[in-house]
């Protein structure tokens, strides 16, 4: 086990690494250099920028003065928008936000999507069934920006429910955590279901009804817990796309977290906020995926993965 | 016929000339039928349209296609052209979906996203299909070393977050990219498709195609096990034959399934790009760029956003459907 970490833990790192490398070299790819873009700068001006940020030095001196910050923490400084402000800073003060938004939406997801498919499982082929599947069906196929804005115009434009815009009160959190929320919990029942089917069918829970056990204990203490394991392996990608799915709802909701402002920063081509925001997000979602790992591992001691 | 024998103990057999009259029609028939091969085409074929969801879901898509492809021709506009004294025209006899501030039409201009998005996503999953399915055989036949170093890549390229990766490519290939179609350097009918989608097909290209790969190196693990492996390369067939005409033939409805499920999930990237406002450049317009340009005046023109939103969630849906069908068609582990 100690071994399988340290080595999961290494790989993580390594993927970190790789990902904060291939994001330097795409944003370096950018024809002109970040000041060009906008308004050009004099001569004069424009040399003392470069030589501030050091982008009159190599391309491979960048690389490693980059990321030698990037261990220290330092993402760099906003070219555009804030200008000369930190983007550790910016990430500081609006990803809480984001994160908050994001782990009501996961707990919605889980909470939710586990009973539904459950339910589906245990009554295959009956009404309940067809609804929940058709409903999950529809749900990973409905982009999020189409039932983010369906549920803005019917809940605050049109029947004024709830309020339009922003993060004050309880209840302006329900439209976006939904909207988050609904494609995981829907692919949550999914897996759920057909994981549920096949504990189900297995034949330790025919032992067990042929011992006599009651249904309720069947279900809950073999057949579900069984059943868990692939929805603790979503639990990764499901972290990520609430972390992306978040560009879009916060900015149709008008949300101020990290995602709105990396959308802003995308349309203002303001590449050193792109990069670190980059950087940032992919180390969260790797490090989230690595638990989920660990956490997979020990749940289910039959799984023996890089122990060969 | 009745046989009849000498006497009881003796084996011989008392024939008639009757005995010997060709077999009628109907009996050759009869035995065609009892013996007839079903190939697994028409085992396939037989159980999807059993699955009347899947067949639903085939139609639609087939009305999809036309729609996209024929309707932009039946319509008298044109998606860029600005009908001057129609701007933000409700949905009416004239104009059935409205028109947008500038006077365009947008049933049109959905018929032309709609194509937008059919084309990247049936393009996209062909992409994906081609790298993945050569580098997954190449690296599950070969084996040793090289597979190892192949599937280490793959790891890599599948643990980056690709939405992060695909979005920050959009941005810096886009530019040159539309640089080299204004210049008309580009090749004549990539020139057709304009730059935001050949971003998309770039990125999909470099990023997509590694779910491809591990699948049919799983496939290809297990294939070349087989005998007729072992006797084809006897017989002196090198790899490439071994990968082309044995192994990925073999691994054909897994290609198909996976190919099939690629289509939406290509499709619902795009709107989110597009939605990101880093889809196809205007005047040309994807489902989602549609949907994403008609949020500004969302509170006083809802259908504009409505009809897009629709026509996405439909595609996106039927292509879903259709390949679940698919799935439980042609995966041989569920025959009976």
């Amino acid at each position: 086990m100690g071994k399988y970490i340290v080595k999961r833990v290494g790989s993580a790192l390594f993927t970190i690494f790789i990902a904060a490398t291939i994001t330097f070299f795409i944003m370096n790819l950018v024809p002109g250099d970040p000041f060009m873009s906008e308004k050009a700068p004099s001569a004069e001006v424009k040399k003392a920028l470069e030589l501030k940020y050091g982008l009159d030095k190599p391309l491979i001196i960048q690389y490693k003065n980059y990321m030698i910050n990037l261990l220290k923490g330092d993402f760099g400084v906003s070219y555009k928008l804030q200008k000369n402000r930190q983007i550790v800073d910016i990430i500081k003060e609006s990803f809480p936000t984001s994160a908050r938004l994001g782990a009501f939406a996961v707990l919605f997801a889980v909470t939710l999507g586990i009973p539904l498919g459950c339910i589906a499982a245990l009554k295959r082929n009956k009404w309940v069934d067809n609804v929940i599947r058709v409903l999950s069906t529809l749900g990973i196929s409905i982009p999020g920006f189409v039932i983010a804005t369906t549920t803005m115009i019917i809940f605050t434009v049109n029947l004024k429910w709830l309020p339009t815009s922003g993060l004050k009160g309880p209840a302006s959190y329900i439209l976006p955590v939904f909207t988050l929320g609904f494609y995981p919990m829907c692919y949550v029942a999914r897996l759920m279901r057909s994981s549920m089917l096949e504990s189900l069918s297995q034949d330790y829970i025919r032992t067990a009804k042929a011992k006599g056990m009651s249904s309720f204990i069947i279900t809950f203490k073999h057949a579900l817990r069984n059943s868990l394991i692939p929805v603790i392996t979503y639990l990764g990608p499901l972290i990520a796309s609430v972390l992306t799915g978040g560009f879009v709802v916060e900015q149709v909701f008008n949300i101020p977290g990290l995602g709105r402002y990396f959308v802003k920063a995308l349309n203002g081509r303001d590449y050193m906020v792109i990069m670190g925001t980059t950087i940032f997000l992919a180390t969260l979602i790797i490090l989230m995926n690595l638990v989920c790992d660990l956490l997979y591992k020990i749940v289910d001691p039959r799984i023996k993965l890089g122990e060969e | 016929m009745k046989l009849q024998k000498n006497n009881l103990l003796s084996m011989q057999i008392k024939l008639s000339p009757e005995d010997f009259e060709p077999a009628t029609k109907q009996e050759q028939e009869d035995l065609n039928k009892l013996t007839a091969n079903t190939s697994y085409w028409k085992d396939a074929w037989r159980r999807l349209k059993q699955n009347k969801i899947a067949m639903i879901s085939l139609v639609v898509i087939i009305l999809f296609i036309i729609f996209a492809f024929v309707g932009p021709s039946l319509s008298p506009y044109t998606y860029d052209q600005q009908v001057r004294g129609d701007e933000n025209m409700a949905p009416n006899l004239k104009h059935l979906f409205g028109t947008d501030q500038l006077g365009r039409d947008l049933l049109t201009r959905v018929m032309v996203g709609s194509r937008i998005s059919i084309i990247i996503g049936v393009g996209s999953a062909l992409i994906v299909l081609i790298i993945g399915s050569l580098y997954g055989s190449i690296a599950g036949l070969l084996g040793g070393v090289t597979d190892n170093i192949m599937m280490r890549i793959v790891e890599i390229i599948y643990s980056v977050p690709d939405i992060l990766i695909i979005i920050l490519l959009q941005i810096v290939i886009k530019e040159p990219l539309q640089k080299a179609f204004d210049s008309g350097s580009a090749l004549g009918w990539l020139q057709k498709l304009g730059p935001g989608i050949v971003a998309i097909f770039i990125v999909y290209g470099l990023l997509y195609w590694v779910g491809m790969a591990r699948i049919v190196r799983g496939q290809v693990l297990q294939l070349k096990q087989m005998e007729y492996i072992n006797a084809a390369s006897a017989l002196g067939a090198n790899n490439k034959r071994l990968i082309l005409k044995h192994l990925l033939p073999n691994c054909i409805g897994t290609l198909i399934i996976t190919t099939m499920l690629q289509i939406p999930s290509a499709i619902f990237t795009e709107s989110f790009l597009s939605f990101l406002g880093l889809g196809v450049s205007v005047p040309m317009a994807s489902l989602g760029s549609l949907a994403s340009e008609a949020l500004n005046g969302v509170q006083s023109y809802p259908y504009r956003l409505l009809f897009p939103a629709i026509a996405i969630s439909i595609i996106i849906l039927a292509f879903n459907l259709f390949g679940d069908g698919l799935r439980d068609a042609l995966d041989p582990k569920m025959k009976k």
